[in-house]
């Protein structure tokens, strides 16, 4: 969860995503030279991998939070389609709220039922905090 | 003529009290203002005298009556559209498609023109209301408490603002008042702090601060101007007041 250095009595900064939407992503947009619109959201930017890309993770964006949450789930069963593995790169991850948690969380029961292998590489140190805090890390494999 | 919203999905956060006595402020300086109680508890017509259930936006939108029969002039200059018997019904409205999120603003339109400004007093929910109060207004007010849980209320409501500015394809003005603000305390100041970091030149200057006189004067159906007019309440509103007017910000 991303804190704030100067303001101890919040504990996360609900509004951070802001923040980083506007510093973070349009450095990243640079970065990696993608096309999307100046619309997209944090938690919206394209995953890195398409269905055809078998073994291509799928990597998180900075911020997972509620905002985004409907389009990721869209992404998510997106590369779902024709993989017998799917690879989450959460390196990323700096702030994560319980709605995108509850969303992996789903995934991975998804993925579980119908035999998928999901695995979630080099989780970041936030997204095993928050995992930890809601007793989920082990499902998610990131304890 | 302008029609702001006063929203947040968050209750308690005073919203309606921040309505009755900011345009009642303004109505004192000559503006011509009218409120309209969109929360389906009537708190804002309670906060102003009218206790007694009577029709009114809910019979305007459910039922087509004219909005202009059913004004009442509560203060000089200030007129209260109440939110009637029905209002939570409109909630419950399924056929029209998109234009269920119309009703309001329709309504609205060449009747009240002769206004300066009209302030919708939005429930604390993200329902058809307010989806209603956003299609019609060009400008939103948000009361924030000095609270965590405001904080991420705030969150949310900028998550629903920001799927109807694409919807709509406009961008709202959108100014905070800081209400409820308890200087002695230090978690109000943080998320002051935190608002004035991520809404620069969006937040009124004047601050509200928390008061029981602002909690005991809708039990005389009065605003803070009629109760305690040399209060520090009062003074706080009639500061904002002039920050509405003058488009002061921090």
């Amino acid at each position: 969860m991303t804190t704030t250095k100067n303001n101890d009595l919040i504990g996360n900064d609900p509004l951070a995503w802001m923040e980083e939407e506007v510093h973070g992503v349009a450095q990243e947009r640079v970065d990696k030279d993608t096309d999307a619109g100046p619309d997209q959201d944090v938690a919206g930017q394209e995953p890195s991998a398409s269905p055809d890309d078998a073994d291509v993770p799928v990597v998180l964006p900075a911020i997972l939070n509620i905002q985004g949450a409907a389009r990721l789930h869209e992404q998510l069963l997106a590369v779902l389609q024709g993989r017998k593995q799917v690879i989450i790169d959460a390196r990323n991850v700096n702030s994560i709220d319980t709605a995108a948690l509850q969303l992996l969380v789903i995934f991975r029961q998804e993925t579980l039922k119908s035999s998928l292998d999901m695995r979630i590489d080099a989780p970041s140190s936030q997204l095993i905090a928050a995992a930890r805090l809601l007793d989920v890390a082990d499902l998610l494999e990131v304890a | 003529m302008s029609i702001i919203a006063v929203i947040n999905q968050k209750g308690g956060v005073g919203k309606t009290t921040t309505t009755a006595n900011l345009a009642h402020a303004l109505a004192r300086c000559g503006k011509k203002v009218t409120v309209i109680d969109f929360d389906p508890q009537g708190q804002l017509a309670v906060a102003l005298g009218v206790a007694a259930p009577r029709q009114g936006i809910a019979e305007v939108l459910l039922e087509g009556k004219d909005i202009r029969q059913l004004l009442l002039e509560v203060r000089d200059n200030l007129q209260l559209l109440t939110a009637g018997c029905r209002l939570m019904d409109v909630e419950q409205v399924r056929e029209g498609g998109v234009q269920r999120g119309e009703l309001l603003s329709r309504s609205l339109q060449d009747n009240l023109q002769d206004q300066d400004y009209v302030f919708i007093d939005c429930p604390p929910s993200s329902g058809l209301l307010a989806a209603n109060a956003l299609f019609a207004c060009e400008e939103i007010l948000i009361p924030m408490a000095g609270d965590f849980l405001a904080l991420q209320g705030l969150s949310h409501l900028l998550g629903t603002l920001r799927k109807f500015e694409q919807l709509l394809q406009k961008k709202y003005k959108k100014r905070l008042i800081m209400s409820r603000f308890c200087s002695t305390r230090r978690i109000s100041r943080q998320v002051l702090n935190t608002l004035c970091k991520h809404f620069p030149g969006q937040i009124m200057p004047t601050v509200i601060r928390e008061t029981v006189l602002l909690a005991e004067c809708p039990g005389f159906g009065k605003t803070i101007f009629e109760y305690r007019p040399g209060s520090r309440p009062a003074r706080d509103f009639r500061g904002l007041a002039d920050d509405f007017l003058t488009g002061r910000v921090m």
